[in-house]
């Protein structure tokens, strides 16, 4: 027998499952909140191009299938759309909006050698390009003005682009042309066809063709085309073929998944493939019937892209699209035997995968009989999706297979209570419609001749039919009469009678009537023609409505009024009786309630019955925290699992989840040994990554080495790949401590081991995360933003794959929000920290850690209440844990920059100083006396104090002067603009900010003559580093220089040379606005209206040339009307008033 | 001369007599993140120490019980034979609906504990409600005198008793409590 067999656990060798058949995965390849999507891999799929919104523009971007390094491949800062790889890999064409609105065909390599180059022109809207097999041409599809019928054009790589009114390339005579793909030996395109009244072809992501795909020979382009039909609801799009060339893959929209009335590429997409072949007379040969469902529309997915051994895919999740891949044949195998095909069915847990094994079930099929049966059950589950379009469409195909009038009276009854729930599904919020009611009544009439005086099963259905359109209609009573009638101990198919209980559990609910309830119940649990699976969940929902709402005490007096026994009993019975033996589980209980269900178990052979009560009495004891239970039974259910059922993935995540937890109570109990334990059991049973770190963890806590020799024990060699694993584990725990070629010699050989485990694991949480460490190590060592994005990559896959093991994503979490904090993205910081608050830490040091980071993002964010709240909780996680004391300067430091950076200037100030005395006592490095003198400096001048300031600047100086080193982060990081060039470009920066505070002590000290050579020498340094670097940012910060050295020659009485480096100020800034797109900003408006005003004493000319340039800020202020710049228009005016003349515009300038 | 422009003509008019000038906003251009960089506090150890506490290898072994979690996970099933009924039981459960003042079912997404997706309870709280108002519009019809308010009422008296324990019921209105069942 397949799904089990009466051993009793004591006899069981336990062996764990390597491949026990399970649904694949889809693995998600790209990471972001921005949308990735348009993906095209290389032939051997080890890297992909792909289409990114992390900015306002979408960018083409490339990664690498394993590490998942992705790196933005160009940005031309306008809109790009479908790129693709060419056959060699080494370019990519893609279609750019930079030069013209309409899309041009455009091509650039992939290594950056070459800017990309064009090769259609401004006539036509061109789109879609596709790669000849040599790479020297493209096809693409043309549409010449609104009403032009795209066609298939092709053009050589080498060509230039057209003249303004000409066509690129030239016509493949094939048209009305959408989503084309080409076949790898370039003889064939496949295509959705366009008709004239929907000729509209886009580069997004939505089709608009007819339902098919239609492939043409290109070598006979005049040859009747060949339409792809295949046997699923909905219409077809984004053909593919396979680098081999015998599937197509296509998308098939086959439901109004988002309800808007429309079926189109906005709804949940599935993936088909197609057998595909050429006749020996060279034309394209398809075999629809032959088409398999490759994933599900649980997560809609479109786009599919083929490389040599997975399929690539664009999928939403949670509104977001990314790139996803999968194996060629989806996530059933292609292999699998009918026996395994109805055990996938049997224990598939979601109705989408119940639908993707009934459909391979179906094209299998081989007599009419098994075809209406599975039909039936597709029906069913698309109803109960409200997916009444593809119903609608099985029943017809149901129809037709009709061996009889009964059958037929079926498909029509069936087909009313489709359409009586889709209209009633459709209904908009409030009462019925008038149009609604009229065509229930309609419908009503229909089925009623049906209602007596045919055969059972007709009878039934229109019972029930007539029962739910009276319900719908206000007419309860009417449909509890209809529905008491119908004749269930007459029907004899399973899917009929869950069909039409279903429908009777919707009215007796609603009536509240518990008595019906109970009593429909009984009646299909021991319904000889429902499965005994199908009876235990009716016997399941018995106890269930028996005692919803009941209170503890009174829960066994209600189940005792229903018949309960043991083996050999109903099943209602049974499951009765399993659940008023749980009813008596108490601590105090809890080994005679195990014995009690023990015995039944071992008295009820059959699966579905040892199933039935586990489940129950797992859950029971889950509620009631009975962890003997627990771990018996999930011990006991995974050693009756047989190792190749659909059953067993799920009998063995459920010990593996109860031992981990187990074991993770243990560890924190300190009690060492036991966790060990638990840890190793799980290993015995299971392929467990965690709890190979659990165990070895565990082994080091217990000061017994690092478990690898139990482990090989276990594994039996070295060799075995778990045992790599523990390695990779091990070795990256040391990763850490490790800097330079050490450090980055390990981590190439830890990925080497990691990505090995990879190839025989797939992707797992476990993998994921250690692989983020791995490669966040080495980011934060060279700042490098492949590693960051590395990182990042395989980071999100985790948190992907960790949703079932919050233990993992809390780590994920605070890995990401470290690597986001570093690349300076501290929005995500904030919202990483967010969800990381929602799971416990258990390491102080990570908990201090994570503090600090979110006051460090709300600083940068400029939330300055939100720093100062961060920075107190911080300081009572210090208060709170005394291993924490040596981060007390620390804190001390930050919550001085904090204040700092929040003009609390008085607070700083004492908080600088309090540093500056720990730091004497600490013998604190030259480094950080300096860092610590530049924020007292800065904190003194905030204040007005120029003495002090001035005290500590010369303070500062000395440090420089002795030698003091740039302050350099983790791992000999540079912190200083972000480049490795740090000494001299701290050197320079520092000098910049020291000039700048000395040069302010003096003013605030009355003493602007001895600023003005500071300011002077700032001055220089800022036009230094400009040359230097190019930076707009440094541009921006030397016209500011030029102004501030305005100012304090006006302060010194020279307010001639004031006005020309006013005058010079005003010239940079305006080509900063030039380059950077800012047409007068704040800063720029502030330093015009100094000069406007010194201009008003100066000769006629200048006050002239100063009105006018006035003038046209005051126009351009005027005309963006924002409230928040309301104050500064105003002064700009009242300077312009000052130079004697109202500027145009002022009447109406608001308050 | 516009009368808004007066105040701060005279306003500048002061600055240019006084001759002052105020320590300037920006020192370099951005300020958060040159004060952070030159002045923060550098202490390499300490930050790294830190910085190496998140970013550890393996599972954050904290003893949260998440075995319910693992048995969901094995037994649940997304089942064609669920009701509408089934659902509002799950989502009253998990607080994401309530019984309202009014007999009908009202959404409470502020303390909803789980991801259900608004749109699906949306459609399942209007379904529901309409057939209850149907209910008690039955009810006045065949029973005279009887208005909706109190068939309502009535029918809510009978309806409270069948809901799960652990559902929230609005007793007034914005008054919620929890169905205890000791």
């Amino acid at each position: 027998m397949m799904r089990g067999s009466s051993r009793l656990i004591a006899c069981v060798m336990m062996v764990p499952a390597l491949a026990a058949a399970e649904l694949r995965p889809l693995v998600r390849l790209t990471a972001g909140r921005s949308d990735e999507f348009a993906q095209s891999p290389d032939a051997a799929g080890d890297r992909f191009v792909f289409v990114s919104t992390e900015t306002v523009s979408p960018l083409v971007s490339i990664a690498t299938r394993r590490r998942l390094e992705a790196r933005v491949l160009f940005d031309e800062g306008a809109p790009v759309a479908t790129p693709v790889l060419s056959p060699d890999g080494r370019a990519v064409a893609y279609v750019s909006f930079k030069d013209d609105a309409k899309g041009d065909i455009c091509v650039r390599t992939v290594d950056r050698t070459s800017d990309g180059k064009c090769l259609t022109g401004s006539a036509s809207r061109d789109a879609s390009p596709l790669w000849a097999p040599d790479g020297k041409s493209l096809v693409f599809v043309a549409r010449r003005g609104v009403d032009g019928v795209p066609e298939l054009r092709s053009v050589s790589i080498d060509s230039k682009p057209p003249g303004a009114n000409d066509d690129a390339g030239t016509s493949l005579g094939i048209r009305g042309v959408a989503s084309p793909s080409r076949s790898p030996d370039g003889r064939y395109v496949a295509y959705v066809p366009l008709e004239a009244a929907s000729e509209s072809v886009g580069v997004g992501l939505a089709p608009r063709g007819r339902a098919r795909v239609r492939i043409v020979d290109l070598q006979h382009v005049d040859g009747p085309p060949v339409d792809v039909a295949v046997p699923f609801p909905g219409i077809s799009a984004f053909p593919a073929f396979s680098r081999t060339g015998d599937y197509v893959y296509l998308t098939q929209y086959a439901n109004d998944t988002n309800s808007d009335g429309v079926l189109d590429g906005r709804d949940a997409g599935i993936i088909l493939r197609v057998p595909f072949r050429r006749s020996p007379s060279g034309e394209p040969v398809t075999d629809g019937a032959k088409a398999e469902q490759l994933t599900t529309a649980q997560m809609g997915c479109q786009y599919p892209t083929p490389a040599a051994k997975e399929l690539f895919l664009t999928c939403a999740k949670d509104g977001s699209l990314d790139v996803y891949a999968i194996a060629l044949e989806g996530r059933l195998a292609g292999n699998l035997s009918d026996a395994q095909l109805a055990d996938e069915a049997a224990s598939a847990r979601s109705r989408f995968d119940k639908l993707l094994v009934r459909t391979r079930q179906l094209s299998r099929s081989k007599d009419r009989e098994t075809e209406r049966s599975i039909l039936r059950s597709i029906v069913r589950i698309h109803l109960s999706l409200r997916e009444f379009d593809a119903a609608q469409f099985y029943l017809e195909r149901f129809a037709v297979l009709a061996a009889s009038e009964a059958e037929k009276r079926e498909a029509s009854l069936l087909g009313e209570l489709t359409a009586h729930r889709s209209a009633e599904y459709a209904l908009g919020r409030g009462e019925l419609s008038a149009t609604f009611v009229a065509e229930a009544e309609l419908r009503l009439d229909r089925v009623t001749p049906f209602l007596t005086g045919f055969d059972a099963l007709t009878e039934a259905l229109a019972l029930a039919v007539a029962s739910e359109i009276n319900d719908s209609l206000g007419e309860e009573d009417v449909a509890m009469d209809l529905a008491r009638r119908v004749p269930w101990s007459k029907l004899k198919d399973g899917d009929i009678i869950a069909l039409l209980g279903k429908s009777q559990v919707e009215l007796t609910r609603r009536m509240d009537d518990r008595a019906a309830q109970t009593a429909l119940d009984r009646r299909l649990a021991a319904h000889p023609a429902l499965s005994e699976g199908a009876q235990l969940g009716w016997g399941a929902r018995l106890v269930r409505d028996a005692v919803r709402g009941v209170k503890k005490g009174a829960r066994d007096t209600a189940l005792a009024t229903l018949p309960s026994g043991g083996e050999g009993s109903g099943s209602s019975a049974f499951r009765v009786g399993v659940a008023r033996a749980l009813l008596r589980l108490a601590p105090e209980t809890e080994e005679s309630t195990r014995a009690e269900l023990f015995a039944m178990y071992v008295a009820n052979e059959g699966f579905e019955r040892r199933r039935a009560l586990i489940e129950a009495t797992m859950r029971a004891a889950a509620d009631a925290n009975a962890g003997l239970l627990l771990a018996n039974f999930a011990k006991t259910w995974v050693g009756f699992v047989d190792q190749e059922t659909a059953e067993r993935p799920y009998a063995e995540a459920l010990y593996r989840g109860v031992m981990l937890e187990r074991a993770y109570l243990s560890r924190a109990k300190r009690q060492f040994a036991g966790a060990r334990a638990d840890y190793f059991a799980v290993l015995l049973v299971t392929d467990s990554l965690e709890a190979i770190e659990g165990f070895v963890d565990m082994r080091r806590a217990e000061g017994k080495g690092d478990g690898l020799d139990d482990l090989r024990g276990r594994f039996g060699s070295d060799d075995d790949i778990r045992m790599q694993f523990a390695r990779a584990y091990l070795e990256t725990q040391r990763l850490g401590a490790l800097e330079g070629e050490a450090h980055e010699q390990l981590a190439s050989a830890i990925i080497e081991r990691i990505d090995r485990v990879a190839d025989r694991f797939g992707a797992t949480c476990e993998l994921q995360h250690l692989w983020s460490v791995v490669e966040a190590q080495r980011f934060l060592r060279s700042g490098s933003s492949d590693l960051a994005s590395a990182a990042k990559g395989h980071g999100r896959l985790a948190m992907d794959l960790c949703t079932d093991q919050p233990r993992y994503l809390a780590s994920v979490r605070t890995l990401l929000a470290t690597v986001e904090a570093a690349l300076g993205n501290f929005g995500e910081v904030v919202s990483m920290l967010s969800a990381r608050a929602l799971l416990p830490s258990t390491d102080a040091g990570e908990a201090l850690a994570l503090c600090l980071l979110k006051a460090r993002a709300h600083y940068r964010l400029g939330e300055d209440d939100g720093a100062r709240g961060a920075v107190e909780n911080c300081g009572k996680l210090l208060a709170d844990d005394a291993s924490l004391a040596q981060f007390q300067k620390l804190l001390t430091h930050r919550r001085a920059l904090y204040a700092l950076g929040a003009g609390r200037f008085e607070d700083a100030a004492l908080l600088f100083d309090e540093v500056a005395k720990s730091s004497a006592t600490l013998g604190d490095d030259d480094a950080q006396r300096l860092a610590n003198a530049l924020g007292l400096a800065a904190s003194e001048l905030g204040r007005g104090h120029g003495a002090e300031a001035l005290a500590a600047v010369v303070q500062a100086r000395a440090l420089v002067a002795t030698g003091a080193k740039a302050p350099l982060g983790p791992h000999g990081r540079a912190l200083v603009r972000g480049t490795l060039a740090e000494v001299e470009t701290w050197r320079r920066d520092t000098s910049i900010l020291l000039d700048g505070f000395t040069g302010e002590a003096h003013v605030l000290r009355g003493d602007p003559k001895s600023a003005e050579p500071f300011v002077a020498s700032r001055m220089a340094t800022l036009e230094a580093r400009f040359k230097a670097t190019g930076l707009d940012e440094d541009l921006e910060a030397l016209a500011m220089g030029e102004a501030r050295l305005g100012d304090v020659l006006v302060a010194a009485g020279r307010r001639a040379d004031a006005l020309g480096h006013y005058d010079h100020a005003l010239k940079l800034l305006d080509d900063w606005g030039r380059r950077t797109g800012t047409a007068y900003g704040d800063a720029a408006v502030d330093v015009l209206r100094r000069y406007g005003f010194m201009a008003v004493s100066e000769a006629p000319e200048v006050r002239r040339e100063a009105r006018s340039r006035l003038d046209r800020a005051f126009t351009v202020l005027a005309r963006t009307r924002d409230p928040k710049r309301a104050r500064i228009r105003d002064e700009l005016a009242a300077t312009l008033a000052l130079l004697g003349d109202a500027p145009s515009g002022v009447a109406s300038s608001p308050p | 001369m516009n009368r808004f422009i007066v105040p701060a003509a005279l306003g500048l008019a002061a600055w240019m007599v006084a001759g002052c000038i105020k320590a300037p906003e920006v020192v370099i251009v951005d300020r958060r993140t040159a004060l952070e960089l030159q002045a923060g506090g550098r202490n390499v150890p300490l930050e790294e120490k830190l910085e190496q506490a998140t970013i550890r290898p393996g599972a954050t072994p904290f003893e949260t019980r998440e075995v319910g979690t693992a048995v969901a996970r094995s037994f649940d099933r997304d089942d064609e034979g669920s009701t509408d009924a089934d659902l509002a039981d799950s989502l009253l459960e998990k607080a994401c609906l309530a019984e309202g003042f009014e007999g009908v079912l009202v959404e409470t997404p502020a303390t909803c504990n789980s991801t259900a997706e608004v749109a699906i309870v949306g459609a399942l709280v209007e379904r529901t409600n309409r057939h209850r108002r149907q209910l008690w519009q039955l009810m006045v019809r065949k029973q005279a005198g009887l208005t909706e308010g109190e068939a309502s009422r009535a029918w809510r008296t009978v309806h409270l008793r069948d809901i799960p324990c652990g559902a929230r019921i609005e007793r007034f209105p914005g008054q919620f409590e929890v169905k205890a069942c000791p």
